[in-house]
């Protein structure tokens, strides 16, 4: 019986994720974002953590790298942010981590063109 | 078996979602520029631990193949080999393991649902999806609640995120896996979830696990668990409490980048310093035992002392005599540990020294509180990537 309930409440998550899903894409365009930061910097440091990530990206606005905020957020929360792989093992390196992270498919694409500009 | 009659359940509820869901055309497809390869990655590493009266040595080597397909598949797997040697009494004793982390197809449904189907690494907790790799992981020794987490499971897995305010990100996993007794790809009869909320302006996700065993005693598993990554400054913080039958317990660990030490700055600047401190409260035998458990034996409850000093159930925990096994500081790479048969406190500190990427050097230094016995470790780790 609870494990019946288990898998409704999981489902319920399904439902609401996909609800949510229905609505348009909620993530704000960094335009609208007072102090949004780019890329200057290409090869992001090997090792670094989530400061070291932070102290690659300088301030300027773009909207195309407005994913930065989900890279800082994301990519050093289990492990060290890793360095810059080439871009079509980077794709595939991103189906990977969209899996561990759950990443929404906004979050995972627009990582990948971060990571490959 | 009424868990059966889940199984339809699921099927029309995962047919419903992902017939609702929209197709994915209508997202910008970043990989129709650029096309994923396969990747063959992994780590490998070698890991020492020595206590009073005893020395292991690990060498292990764990390949993952990543093999995406079409416009929304992934096939994932990864394989654990791993050589154990261990000096006892002045002898050497070699031992060999392999097992299959996971192999997984991963279905790409939606923007916001992953469907997987194979063997998968159970999401309970942080420690075993996430942090087991040994390049991943700051302290070698796994946590002693470790194997309440339950390694891998066989069958299927919804999962996905969403952000549901701004600011506000929501995960889920459910997984349902069913028994295999094969050797390599065991796994239990089990179904279960974690829920995450991820805030990442504050850099804070909360988890909380729950799974239900659908064999032999049929129990219950919950858990917790927190990461923080305190902002603009380089320290981590994470955290699990677990409880099943066989136990609870819970670990805190922070690992601090040693990057604003004035001096030998090229040193410090790669060094990270880390501290866990645990605790495993162990059932007390008469809890282990239940009431109708003593039912049969009518008039001669004069044998319950003897009964009780008795070993019950040995279950997932360490057999008497055998501490090194305790929570897996004797065995590294693997993270199929077992639970110690008794309340145990343990500190652990160590030192990472990241010499590239991918490659790092660590120290640790362990004591169990109660019996005092001390161990410590020195580990070579690298994750590759071709
Ligand atoms: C939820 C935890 C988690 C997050 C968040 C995460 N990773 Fe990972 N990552 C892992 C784990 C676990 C592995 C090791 C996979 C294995 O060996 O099974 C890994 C492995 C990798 C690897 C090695 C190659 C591979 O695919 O195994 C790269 C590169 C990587 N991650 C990059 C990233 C990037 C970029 C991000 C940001 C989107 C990210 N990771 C976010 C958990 C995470």
């Amino acid at each position: 019986m609870k494990s019946r309930i288990l898998v409704l409440l999981t489902m319920l998550t399904v439902w609401v994720a996909v609800g949510v899903a229905q609505q348009p894409n909620k993530v704000d365009p960094v335009e609208k974002i007072p102090g949004k930061t780019q890329v200057t910097e290409t090869v992001l440091v090997p090792a670094a953590s989530h400061e070291q990530a932070q102290a690659t990206l300088t301030k300027k606005e773009t909207p195309a790298f407005y994913f930065d905020d989900a890279y800082k957020s994301n990519c050093t929360r289990c492990h060290l942010a890793p360095r810059r792989f080439p871009e079509r093992k980077m794709a595939t390196i991103m189906r990977h981590m969209r899996v561990r992270a759950n990443l929404t498919e906004e979050e995972a694409k627009g990582i990948l063109r971060f990571l490959t500009q | 078996m009424k868990y059966r009659k889940c199984v339809p359940t699921i099927v029309l509820l995962l047919g419903l979602t992902t017939s609702w869901a929209h197709p994915q055309a209508t997202q910008e497809n970043e990989e129709e520029r650029i096309k994923p390869v396969p990747v063959v990655t992994g780590y490998a590493g070698v890991i020492t631990s020595s206590e009073p009266d005893k020395q292991t040595v690990v060498p292990i080597l764990t390949p993952v193949f990543l093999v995406p397909f079409g416009e929304n598949w992934l096939i994932e797997a990864e394989f654990e080999v791993e050589g154990e040697f261990e000096r006892e009494d002045g002898t050497w004793n070699k031992g060999f393991e392999k097992a299959v982390e996971y192999l997984q197809v991963d279905f790409f449904a939606h923007r916001y649902l992953t469907v997987v189907a194979g063997r998968y690494l159970t999401p309970f907790g942080i420690f075993n999806e996430r942090l087991h790799p040994i390049w991943i992981k700051n302290l070698q020794p796994t946590p002693l609640i470790l194997p309440i987490e339950a390694g891998s499971g066989n069958g299927l897995m919804l999962r996905g995120g969403a952000q549901v305010f701004p600011g506000v990100n929501l995960s889920y996993s459910g997984y349902y896996s069913a028994l295999t007794t094969t050797n390599t790809i065991e796994s239990k009869r089990m179904a279960g979830a974690r829920w995450g909320v991820f805030l990442p302006q504050k850099q804070l996700e909360i988890g909380a696990s729950f799974q239900r065993l659908l064999q032999d005693e049929r129990s219950n598993s919950v858990g917790l668990d927190a990461t923080w990554q305190v902002p603009r400054t380089p320290l981590d913080i994470r955290m699990e409490y677990a409880r099943n039958s066989e136990g609870s317990g819970y670990w805190v660990e922070a690992a601090y980048r040693l990057r604003k030490v004035d001096f030998w700055k090229p040193f410090f600047r790669r060094s990270q310093v880390v501290f866990r401190v645990e605790q495993f409260f162990a059932p007390s035998l008469i809890d282990e035992i239940a009431p109708e458990d003593f039912d049969h034996l009518g008039d001669e409850h004069d044998d319950l002392a003897f009964s009780v000093g008795e070993p019950i159930d040995e279950g997932d925990h360490a057999e008497e005599g055998d501490h090194a096994e305790e929570g897996g500081h004797a065995e590294e790479g693997g993270h199929h540990g077992r639970l110690p048969e008794v309340d145990t406190q343990r500190l652990t500190v160590g030192w990472n020294y990241y010499l590239s990427d991918g490659l790092k050097l660590s120290f640790s230094y362990g004591r169990d509180l109660n019996s005092h016995g001390n161990f410590w470790g020195l580990a070579l780790t690298y994750r590759f990537l071709f």
